[in-house]
């Protein structure tokens, strides 16, 4: 049994609060027990912790009181479904939802790497700590000005400028008249060992490739890959004839294609 | 203001180039291209020697049965592109690959 906490609408989603087990879920097949309602005083410790955090979508009706707002929602649930283009969302958002739903029976532990910080009280339980995990900051900064206050992301940003210089990568050049330039960003990335210590701090320029437009700064951009049955046939073939298969990675493979296309990038701050 | 010669990650056509790159270095090398899955090259050489290679992208997975092909291409590859040895191939695609002597093992 579950308290409703929002409807979704356009998708028909139905978010629950299961009180017993202090989490949310999202599921389309909801029964309505209009008759019947939550005993709160039976176990009130802070249930709507996490009702407040899925507060993105303004146009969700927020439940105070289940037993009150069973039927508002039932006959939301009606006109949403009369609205036209609910199809196909509901199709694939009900099979993904319940794949959810099945997951959520699986052990979870916290990555190794939670170990060097204090969650906090209430991340001790193993549901809010998903939603923490999912909501929290993220340590790596988002731009150049955050990064380049520290030494070694500084470092990290030579490296990598260096790697594109050795790569004879570009060439500086006045932009032609009438020629678009693409922009540039760093990424940074800290990258930690399995002990959960940070290893390398990785920082990739990348260019902003959304600006580029089809037939002047790029033309073909398919790329095969292996289909799964290929490698397996693959594996097959190799167990049969009693073979070892071996598997090499190409570091930083993109860097070597070669352009057939005028492409100009803007320099990157601070170089 | 750069102009580029070669890609960077982020550019639309980055894998294509990659790809590009990669499919003429096979074919230079001898390989022969699978026409109905061209991440699939095969060396084949006298005595039935023969090595398959297979990619993914940045990541490949190659197999025959000679020692010989095997410590060749891996030096030609690292030679012309940097790389990293994996070894045995153990993780591939997010599916754990197990080589033993009773068989190869997928999970």
């Amino acid at each position: 049994m579950f308290v409703i906490l929002k409807i979704m609408k356009r998708i028909l989603l139905q978010q629950l609060f299961d009180p017993t087990r202090n989490k949310v879920i999202i599921n389309k097949d909801v029964v309505f027990e209009e008759e019947k309602g939550w005993d709160w005083n039976e176990k009130q410790k802070e249930p709507f912790l996490q009702a407040d955090i899925n507060d993105e979508k303004g146009d969700c009706v927020e439940e105070e009181d289940a037993t009150v707002h069973i039927e508002e929602n039932a006959s939301n649930n009606e006109t949403d479904e009369s609205s036209d283009d609910v199809d196909e969302n509901v199709q694939s958002h009900s099979s993904s939802s319940n794949e959810e739903n099945e997951e959520t029976t699986r052990i979870r532990q916290p990555p190794v790497w939670t170990k060097d910080y204090v969650l906090g009280r209430e991340a001790k339980e193993e549901g809010n700590l998903q939603t923490l995990a999912f909501f929290s900051n993220r340590e790596d900064p988002a731009t150049y000005e955050k990064a380049a206050k520290f030494n070694y992301w500084k470092e990290a940003m030579d490296q990598e400028i260096e790697a594109i210089e050795r790569n004879d990568t570009w060439e500086l050049i006045d932009l032609p008249a009438g020629s678009r330039k693409i922009g540039v960003k760093w990424i940074y990335k800290t990258k930690y060992n399995e002990n959960g210590k940070v290893e390398k701090h990785k920082a990739r320029l990348v260019e902003k490739g959304y600006s580029q437009q089809y037939g002047v700064d790029y033309n073909e951009v398919f790329a095969p890959v292996a289909r799964w049955d290929t490698i397996r046939t693959i594996l097959a073939v190799a167990a049969s004839n009693d073979w070892k298969v071996y598997q090499l990675d190409v570091k930083s493979a993109f860097l070597h294609g070669e352009l057939l296309e005028d492409v100009y990038v803007e320099q990157p701050i601070g170089y | 203001m750069y102009k580029l010669k070669k890609a960077l990650y982020g550019l639309k056509q980055a894998p294509r180039a990659w790809y590009s790159k990669i499919e003429f270095y096979f074919c230079q090398q001898k390989f022969e291209k699978c026409p109905h899955e061209h991440t699939l090259f095969v060396r084949q050489e006298t005595g039935g020697k023969i090595l398959i290679v297979s990619l993914y992208v940045d990541d490949l997975i190659y197999t025959g049965n000679d020692e010989v092909m095997f410590e060749k291409f891996k030096h030609s590859m690292e030679s012309k592109f940097a790389m990293t040895d994996l070894g045995k191939m153990r993780y591939f695609l997010g599916v754990e690959v197990k080589q033993m002597d009773s068989g190869i093992f997928i999970y």
